[in-house]
C-alpha cells in the first residue's frame, strides 16, 4: 500500500499501523468503551478542545501557533484568516451549541446514553450511533474538519478521518488536543492521510466503516459514491452555491431589515436596519464580510449579490462593498492564493472588459500592502463587478463578487431557480412583508439556509447542514412503545364498518381461527 | 476606414516586421523591438474591437502607452469565447483551433489573414534556422503528425509543412495518416537513414513521442541514427499518455533513436502564437562553437526556452500583471510581434519561471515551463462552478 501516513495521528495506546483496514478494525473495537461514556462527558471533552483552539487562535505565541502557520501555508490563506476561521468554528462548537444541536435533532441528548422518556412518543427511546464513522474531509475551511469528529463522537461513534492532502496539519493536532483533555474520548479518534489516487487505501477505509461523512468536489463525491459498498450509509457534503439578495431600499426610510426574526426590540439599537446612507454603508460592510470570510472558500459564501434597482444603484452599493473589503483586508489580508485562482480572476476581469454586452463596472478593493509584495506588487484585496446577467455566473472566488442589478427580486429568483439542489445559503435583506415570501420560494427551490447579510459564513451547529439533520441521520433509534397492543379486536372498534373486512381484519380473523 | 485601407495598413506593418525578422535573426536592440511593438499595438487597438474595449477599460490606449510591457495581454481563454481578428472577417484566410488540452469544451480559435500567414511562415523558418537547424542546411524530416490536408485546423501541421519545404530533403514526410501513425513506414524510413548515414529530424507532439518510445521499448526496437540527427517534441503530454519527467523522456528518446545528447529539443508552441519558442540547447551549443556565447550555457541549461528576438516572454503575476523575480513561479506572458492579426500580447495558462543569467539583456531572456495551470480540487464544497452548473443554466 502506497499511502503516506506520516502526518496521521493514532491514539498513543494503539500500535502504529499504516493500513487503514487494520486501523478500522482497531477503532471499531473502541465502540464499547465509548458507549459507557456519558454524552455529557463527551460534550465536555469536545468543549475543552474547542476552548484550547479558541485560545490558540487568539493568543500570540501559542504552542499551537506553528500548526496554524502550517495550515495557512497549505491553504494559501493568511494566518489572520486562519485564526478567524478557527475562531468562528470553535466559538460555535462549545458545550451549549453541542447540547442544543443534539436536543434539536434527537429530542433529549441523553437518549444516546440510555432509554429516556419521550413525551411525543409517549414511550422511551434510545439512539445508537454507528460502530465506526469514516470521515473524508476537505481543506477549504481551516478547522472545519473538526465538525466531522464532533458529530461522530457526539453520537458515540469512534471515527477514523482521512485528512485532505492539501491540508493535513490541523486534524492530527486537534486529535492530540482531544486526547490530552480526555484520553478515553480521544482514543476513539484516528487520523489517516493518503493520496487522492490511492484507491486501495480508500477501499480499505470504506470497507471498515458503517457510516461515511464525506466532503469534496463533484469528481471526488462521484468516485466515492461509485466505490462505497452499497449498504454503507453516508452523508455527502458536495459543492453548493451561495448568493445574496438586497431588496429595493427607500432612502430615509427604515424599510429593510436583515430578517424579521432578528428585528431589534422596540426602543433598542438600530442594528439590522437599512435606511439612509448610514444603513446602506452598514449593509455594504456586512456583505463585504461575507465575501472576505475564508476568502470566499466556503460553500456558504456569496458568488453574486442581486440588487433590486438599476445599474447606478448597484454601482453605488458595489463601490461601498469594495471599500469595506479594503478595510477588512487590513485585519484579514488576502493570503497567497494559488496561481490557478489568480488566473481565474484575471480571466473574469478581462472577459468582462472585452464583452460588448451592456454596461459593466469593476471596483477594486484597496490593496493590502502586507500581502502580495512577493508577487510583483500588492494586488487589490478583492474585486466587485457590476454586471447584468442572464444566467447565474459563479465567481472565481478569492474575494470576487458580482453585483447584479435586477428590476425585481423575482428576476433574481428566476436566475437561481435552475441551480436547484446546488443552492445553499442566501443572505436576504428585504422588508418584513416580503421576507417570508422570498424565503419560502428559496426553500422550495433548494436553498438550505437563509440568513441576514454578515452571517453567511457563520452558521450555528443547529443548522441543518446541506439541509440534513446530520446527527439524526447517523443514529438508529430503538423505541419502547407502550401505546400499542391488541386490547380489543380491531373490528370491535370499527363496528359496522368491518362489514367488508379489510386486509388487517381478515388477517386477524385468520389468526384467531 | 474602408476594408481596402485596413488591408493596406496591415500589409504595411507585415512588410516592416517581415523585413526586420529576415534582416536580423540575431539580437534585436530594444529600440527596434519597442518601435515595432508599439506600431503593431496601435494597429491591433484600432482594428480589434474586443481588444480595444479591454485596453480602454485599463486606460491603456495608444496615446498613453510608450513601452511594450504596458501593452495589455489577452488571456488564452478569451480565444474560446470572443472572435479576435484585427480586420474584417472577410480577410480571414485561415482559422486554426486549439487542441483542446486546456480542458474546456470549446476550442480556442486563432484567425490569420494572408499577410499574417506569410509573417508566421517567416517567423517559423527564421527561428527554426536559429534554434533547430543551426548546423545543417537540409536533412530528412519525419513528422509524427498528420499533414495539413488531414488536419487543416492544426497549426502544428501547417508549421511542420513549412519546415519540410525549407529544410527537408527528399523523403521528408508526415507519418500520420487517416489510420494513425504509420509505424512500419516510420521504422523503414529510420532504418534506411541509419543504413545510408542520412541524418534525420524526428518531429512531433511530446505525447506522441512518449507513446512511440514506449511501444518501441516493448517491442525491443531501437535505432542508432547518424550524427546530426535530432528530435523535436512540442508541448506537454498531461492526460494523453503516461507522464515522464523531461529527463526521462529525453533519455528514452536517446535510447530509442540513438540521438546524441543535446539533440533532443523541446518546443513551446501555441495556436495563439505565430512564433515558437525552442529550448536553447542547440542554439547555445552552436553559439559556443562560433564564439558568440551569451554566457547562458553550462549546467542546468536543459529545458530553458529562448524566445526569438521578436518575442519577449515575461513571468508575471496574473492579477497584477507585474513581473516576478527570477526563480519565482508565475504565468507566462508573451509579446509576439509575428502575431499580426491576433493580440500580440498573450497571457497563457503555462506556469513558468525565469532562468536568465543575472544581468542578461531583456532580449536574451530564458525561461522554463513548469506545467499548465490546473484548478486545484482540494477546495471541498465550493469550487469553480462551471462544472457544477454545466447543463443547468
Amino acid at each position: 500500500m502506497s499511502q503516506d501516513l506520516r502526518t496521521s495521528w493514532l491514539p498513543p495506546d494503539m500500535a502504529p499501523s499504516s493500513q487503514p483496514s487494520v486501523t478500522c478494525t482497531l477503532m471499531r473495537g473502541r465502540k464499547a468503551a465509548l458507549l459507557d461514556i456519558g454524552v455529557d462527558r463527551i460534550v465536555a471533552a469536545l468543549d475543552g478542545a474547542s476552548r484550547v483552539w479558541l485560545e490558540a487562535a487568539t493568543t500570540p505565541s501559542h504552542r499551537l501557533g506553528a500548526c496554524l502557520d502550517a495550515v495557512a501555508k497549505k491553504t494559501g490563506m493568511s494566518r489572520q484568516m486562519v485564526d478567524r476561521a478557527v475562531l468562528h468554528e470553535m466559538e460555535s462548537s462549545l458545550a451549549s451549541d453541542m447540547e442544543a444541536a443534539l436536543d434539536n435533532e434527537l429530542g433529549d441528548r441523553h437518549c444516546l446514553d440510555r432509554f429516556v422518556y419521550s413525551p411525543k412518543l409517549r414511550g422511551e427511546t434510545h439512539a445508537i450511533g454507528p460502530m465506526l464513522v469514516g470521515g473524508i474531509v476537505s481543506a477549504n475551511i481551516p478547522a472545519l474538519p473538526h465538525l466531522t469528529v464532533m458529530r461522530s463522537l457526539l453520537v458515540k461513534a469512534p471515527c477514523i478521518v482521512k485528512t485532505s492532502v492539501s491540508e493535513p496539519h490541523f486534524l492530527p493536532a486537534y486529535a492530540q488536543t482531544l486526547y490530552e483533555i480526555d484520553p478515553d474520548v480521544g482514543r476513539c479518534l484516528a487520523v489517516v492521510n493518503f493520496g487522492r489516487e490511492d484507491d486501495e487505501a480508500l477501499d480499505a477505509l470504506l470497507s471498515g466503516i458503517d457510516f461515511l461523512i464525506a466532503y469534496g468536489g463533484l469528481d471526488a463525491i462521484a468516485n466515492l459514491k461509485a466505490r462505497k459498498p452499497a449498504n454503507l450509509r453516508a452523508l455527502f457534503h458536495g459543492h453548493k452555491l451561495g448568493f445574496a439578495m438586497v431588496a429595493k431600499a427607500e432612502h430615509g426610510k427604515d424599510v429593510l431589515r436583515w430578517s424579521p426574526l432578528s428585528s431589534p426590540p422596540s426602543g433598542g439599537s438600530t442594528a439590522g436596519r437599512i435606511g439612509g446612507e448610514e444603513g446602506v454603508a452598514e449593509l455594504a460592510s456586512l456583505l463585504a464580510y461575507d465575501i472576505v470570510l475564508f476568502d470566499q472558500e466556503a460553500c456558504l459564501a456569496p458568488h453574486v449579490i442581486f440588487v433590486e434597482g438599476g445599474f447606478e444603484t448597484a454601482c453605488a452599493l458595489a463601490k461601498d462593498v469594495a471599500v469595506e473589503m479594503g478595510k477588512l483586508a487590513r485585519d484579514l489580508p488576502l493570503g497567497d492564493a494559488p496561481l490557478s485562482r489568480r488566473m481565474a480572476i484575471r480571466q473574469e476581469l478581462d472577459a468582462i472588459a472585452m464583452s460588448a454586452a451592456g454596461p459593466t463596472a469593476v471596483f477594486a478593493a484597496e490593496p493590502c500592502t502586507a500581502a502580495g509584495s512577493a508577487r510583483g506588487g500588492a494586488a487589490p484585496a478583492g474585486f466587485v463587478v457590476v454586471q447584468r446577467i442572464d444566467k447565474f455566473e459563479p465567481s472565481p472566488l478569492g474575494r470576487f463578487v458580482r453585483v447584479c442589478p435586477v428590476a425585481s427580486l423575482d428576476d433574481a429568483l428566476a436566475l437561481v431557480a435552475p441551480l436547484g439542489d446546488l443552492l445553499q445559503n442566501v443572505a436576504v435583506a428585504a422588508p418584513p412583508d416580503r421576507f417570508h415570501d422570498i424565503a419560502l420560494r428559496l426553500a422550495r427551490m433548494g436553498a438550505c439556509r437563509i440568513c441576514p447579510p454578515g452571517n453567511m459564513g457563520t452558521p450555528t451547529m443547529m443548522w441543518h447542514h446541506d439541509g440534513k439533520g446530520c446527527l439524526a441521520a447517523m443514529v438508529r433509534f430503538t423505541d419502547i412503545e407502550v401505546r400499542g397492543g391488541m386490547r380489543k379486536p380491531i373490528w370491535h372498534e370499527r363496528g359496522p364498518r368491518v362489514k367488508g373486512r379489510g386486509d388487517i381484519g381478515r388477517l386477524i380473523s385468520r389468526q384467531r381461527r | 476606414m474602408s476594408e481596402a485601407l485596413q488591408a493596406e495598413e496591415r500589409r504595411g506593418i507585415a512588410e516592416m516586421l517581415r523585413a526586420e525578422i529576415i534582416a536580423d535573426a540575431g539580437e534585436w536592440d530594444s529600440d527596434t523591438f519597442e518601435e515595432m511593438a508599439l506600431a503593431l499595438f496601435r494597429h491591433q487597438y484600432k482594428h480589434m474591437a474586443p481588444y480595444r474595449r479591454l485596453c480602454d477599460s485599463r486606460g491603456a490606449t495608444p496615446d498613453r502607452i510608450d513601452r511594450s510591457r504596458d501593452i495589455p495581454p489577452v488571456p488564452t481563454s478569451m480565444y474560446k469565447s470572443i472572435p479576435l481578428f484585427a480586420g474584417p472577417e472577410s480577410d480571414v484566410a485561415q482559422v486554426f483551433t486549439t487542441s483542446g488540452t486546456t480542458g474546456a469544451d470549446r476550442k480556442g480559435e486563432s484567425r490569420f489573414s494572408k499577410d499574417g500567414l506569410d509573417l508566421m511562415e517567416r517567423s517559423i523558418v527564421v527561428n527554426a534556422r536559429r534554434m533547430l537547424f543551426p548546423d545543417i542546411e537540409r536533412l530528412r524530416i519525419l513528422v509524427l503528425a498528420p499533414p495539413p490536408a488531414l488536419a487543416p485546423r492544426m497549426i502544428m501541421a501547417w508549421g511542420m509543412e513549412r519546415l519540410i519545404r525549407r529544410f527537408g530533403t527528399d523523403g521528408s514526410r508526415f507519418m500520420v495518416g487517416p489510420h494513425g501513425l504509420d509505424v512500419p513506414g516510420l521504422f523503414a524510413d529510420l532504418r534506411e537513414c541509419q543504413e545510408k548515414g542520412l541524418p534525420v529530424a524526428l518531429i512531433g507532439a511530446s505525447f506522441g513521442f512518449v507513446n512511440l518510445v514506449d511501444g518501441m521499448r516493448a517491442k525491443g526496437v531501437s535505432f542508432k541514427l547518424p550524427a546530426g540527427s535530432r528530435t523535436l517534441d512540442a508541448g506537454g503530454y498531461k492526460g494523453k499518455s503516461k507522464e515522464l519527467t523531461r529527463a526521462e523522456l529525453e533519455g528514452a528518446m536517446s535510447e530509442a533513436f540513438g540521438v546524441a545528447e543535446g539533440y533532443t529539443v523541446n518546443l513551446l508552441g501555441m495556436t495563439e502564437l505565430a512564433s515558437q519558442i525552442y529550448d536553447d540547447t542547440l542554439f547555445e551549443a552552436t553559439r559556443a562553437r562560433t564564439g558568440e556565447s551569451s554566457g547562458q550555457t553550462g549546467s542546468g541549461s536543459g529545458g530553458r526556452k529562448a524566445p526569438p528576438p521578436w518575442v519577449r516572454t515575461r513571468v508575471v503575476d496574473p492579477v497584477t500583471l507585474k513581473d516576478l523575480a527570477p526563480g519565482e513561479k508565475g504565468v507566462l506572458l508573451h509579446l509576439d510581434l509575428a502575431n499580426l492579426d491576433t493580440p500580440m500580447a498573450v497571457l497563457t495558462d503555462d506556469v513558468g519561471i525565469l532562468r536568465s543569467v543575472v544581468g542578461a539583456p531583456e532580449c536574451d531572456v530564458r525561461f522554463e515551463v513548469l506545467g499548465r495551470l490546473t484548478a486545484d480540487d482540494s477546495r471541498g464544497c465550493s469550487l469553480t462552478v462551471d462544472e457544477m452548473t454545466r447543463g443547468r443554466t
